[in-house]
């Protein structure tokens, strides 16, 4: 919107009040005699296109002049002549709540006081539309060649966006600060450039022992090769995420840490630093522990009795098996059975023990294996036999082309087999056998173990190996299990640089292949 | 019953196990010794001499690991096979850090644990 400035413009209505404009002495305006007209036009025109919001009063602080940029501020045109001291209908303090009457304003001030008035923090206006603009008023008295006050201007400096972007600044400055992760930056030669409230915290020093300092400072002797492949992916660009590790504090502790260091760019995109956010996770790494000491122990607890009583029973089982028939009768035939069954049973709960165990220790990171070196053929033949005492229905019809030996777990390895037959057995209750084949190929060895069961559906191939997943639909979900057998397994086979396949049908079977390098 | 005469310790706080060891070795023929403590294992050994050892790792104070390396640094004893067994998981290793001829988690099965018997006798003849 154009203001009409014909009649009413700034030389014009001084001129009205006073032939000859000229300077004052002290801090009053200077303003140069504009008589003639062209002069006069294109001052206008300059003041029109200023950038900044540009307006004037006579000395009664009625409008008599205004430019673009000003209406832009204000979000209205003001009436000339009839709205007094500014274009604006409300003025606010810088806290955007206490008002400014208009006649107190830095302009009403300026005309009433004949003198300029000069603030130091901005004020805000509210606009037409009740939208809010933050700016500077320069109000300026303008006399006439007696020293009389004629008339004023004024030009407003809009800073919104810098007072936006400064507020913005403040309240990340604020978030670092009282955020209770340490967050810190550094150069890529490893020198602090900040250091936040949380980081004086977590490791003793002030922002002003640290700023300058090289992070060494809180790198514990044992872990100072961490920082150069920090480095070396920042400067690749890369992320570090949740990293655990730990650091030194001032007064000697190590603490257990996450750390997530992100790479600094500069306006050009290139790297010039790193910023690290730790957090310290002291408590809940006891907290892992206690949790995994608890597992342990339960474990523990859990087994022994397992022990006495699989023990009786097997001996009991022995007894018996080792007896002259002749003379069984029902009761010794009662007995032999509910042994036999208690005997399995007390298997299915010692793996269920380990598995629990094992998820704990898998999710951990803490499943340790105990690498020897044997003879494959031999664990899985063990292992197919101690099935074979378990199940009376299926016929496991083992065969091996291989007779190697490979370095691994000897007992994780054979958990896999075991867990791959009891699968076998569990999901094929129609058939009556199961294929376990050994066999050398392209360097590795792979253990075949084939039912004729159910099947598993091509979607669901792949999720079977994630932690309690289990196939959905009315018939899978008949049978028992926990979801974690072949989770454990994977993982087993994974540690040892394997893998484990399958491939299968619908109603037809099931094929899982573990492969395991040989070197 | 075969292996009359080879002589067997088994040292474990559970009084339960221990007797169930017993019953299942002496049915097999060994004579067995069974004790809850650990702390005079080799007075013990000294006054009345064993072919093997069944020790177990956790002993309500006492570490079975520590026993175990006592009795392999002795020169008497460390002839004497010992089979450690544990429901503690990661036990296999230290037990034989610890010297332990065999490992055998529990809850065992007890024709691994007779066999694993009758082959260190024989080796130890």
């Amino acid at each position: 919107m154009t203001p009409t400035i014909n009649s009413n413009s700034i030389a014009n209505s001084i001129a009205k009040n006073s032939d000859t404009l000229y300077d004052l002495p002290d801090n009053q305006i200077p303003v140069e005699p504009l008589i003639d007209e062209t002069l006069n036009d294109r001052f206008e025109n300059l003041i029109q296109k200023l950038p900044a919001a540009f307006y004037s009063t006579d000395k009664e602080g009625y409008i008599t002049f205004y430019n673009d940029a000003a209406v832009q501020l204000w979000g209205r045109a003001p009436e000339i002549g009839k709205d007094r001291w500014c274009g604006s209908l409300r003025i606010f303090e810088l806290d955007g709540i206490t008002e400014v009457p208009l006649d107190k304003c830095p302009m009403a001030l300026a005309l009433k006081k004949k003198q300029p008035v000069r603030v130091n923090e901005p004020f805000i206006v509210e606009r037409a539309d009740k939208s809010r603009k933050y700016f500077i008023p320069f109000p300026d008295p303008i006399f006439d060649t007696h020293g009389n006050i004629v008339g004023a201007t004024n030009m407003l400096m809009d800073v919104t966006e810098a007072k936006l972007a400064e507020g913005q600044k403040a309240m990340l400055a604020a978030i670092i600060q009282s955020s209770s992760d340490a967050i810190v930056s550094k150069t890529l030669n490893s020198v602090i450039t900040s250091w936040n409230q949380a980081a004086e915290k977590m490791f003793g020093y002030t922002a002003e022992e640290m700023i300058g300092q090289s992070i060494f400072k809180i790198i514990p002797p044992d872990r100072t090769g961490e920082e150069g492949i920090i480095l070396q992916k920042i400067k690749k660009g890369e992320l570090l995420d949740h990293y655990e590790t730990k650091r030194l504090t001032k007064d000697g502790r190590l603490i257990d840490i996450s750390l997530t260091v992100s790479p600094i760019k500069d306006s050009k995109g290139n790297i010039i630093g790193a910023s690290k956010i730790a957090r310290d996770i002291t408590e809940t790494k006891a907290l892992e522990r206690h949790k995994d000491n608890f597992i342990r122990m339960a474990s523990h607890e859990l087994k022994t009795p397992v022990t006495s009583i699989n023990g009786y029973v097997q001996l009991l089982l022995h007894i018996y098996n080792e007896q002259n028939h002749e003379h069984d009768n029902e009761l010794t035939n009662v007995v032999k059975t509910s042994l036999s069954t208690i005997e399995k049973q007390i298997a299915n709960l010692t793996g269920l023990i380990g598995e629990l165990l094992d998820v704990s220790k898998v999710e951990s990171g803490k499943l340790d294996l105990y690498k020897t070196e044997f003879k494959l053929d031999e664990l899985v033949e063990d292992r197919v036999q101690e099935i074979r005492r378990m199940t009376s229905k299926h016929a496991i019809i083992s065969r091996s082309d291989f007779e190697g030996k490979i370095v691994g777990d000897r007992e994780r390895i054979g958990q896999v087999i075991t867990n791959l037959l009891n699968n076998a057995i569990k999901y094929s209750p129609a058939s009556d056998k199961v294929h376990v084949f050994l066999k050398q190929e392209n360097g590795s060895a792979q253990i075949e173990i084939t039912d004729f069961g159910i099947g598993i559906d091509k979607k669901d191939q792949q999720k079977i190996f994630e932690r309690f997943y289990r196939v959905d639909g009315k018939k899978e979900q008949t049978y028992p299990g926990f979801g974690i057998g072949l989770f454990i397994s994977n993982e087993i086979i994974r540690r040892h640089k394997g893998i484990i396949t399958v491939k299968s049908e619908k109603n037809k079977g099931s094929v899982f292949t573990v492969t395991l390098p040989l070197t | 019953m075969n292996s009359p005469g080879k002589k067997i310790l088994v040292i474990d706080d559970d009084p339960d196990i221990g007797a169930m060891l017993k019953m299942m070795l002496e049915f097999k023929g060994y004579s067995t010794i069974v004790t809850e403590r650990a702390e005079n294992v080799k007075s013990l050994i000294r006054k009345d001499p064993v072919d093997l050892v069944i020790l177990d790792m956790l002993l309500s104070g006492i570490n079975g690991t520590d026993i175990c390396s006592l009795l392999k640094k002795d020169p008497d004893t460390n002839s004497i096979p010992v089979i450690m067994i544990s429901a503690h998981p990661n036990a296999q290793e230290l037990c034989e850090a610890a010297g332990a001829d065999y490992f055998i988690a529990k809850p065992f099965d007890m024709h691994e644990m007779l066999s694993k018997i009758s082959d260190l006798l024989k080796v130890t003849g």
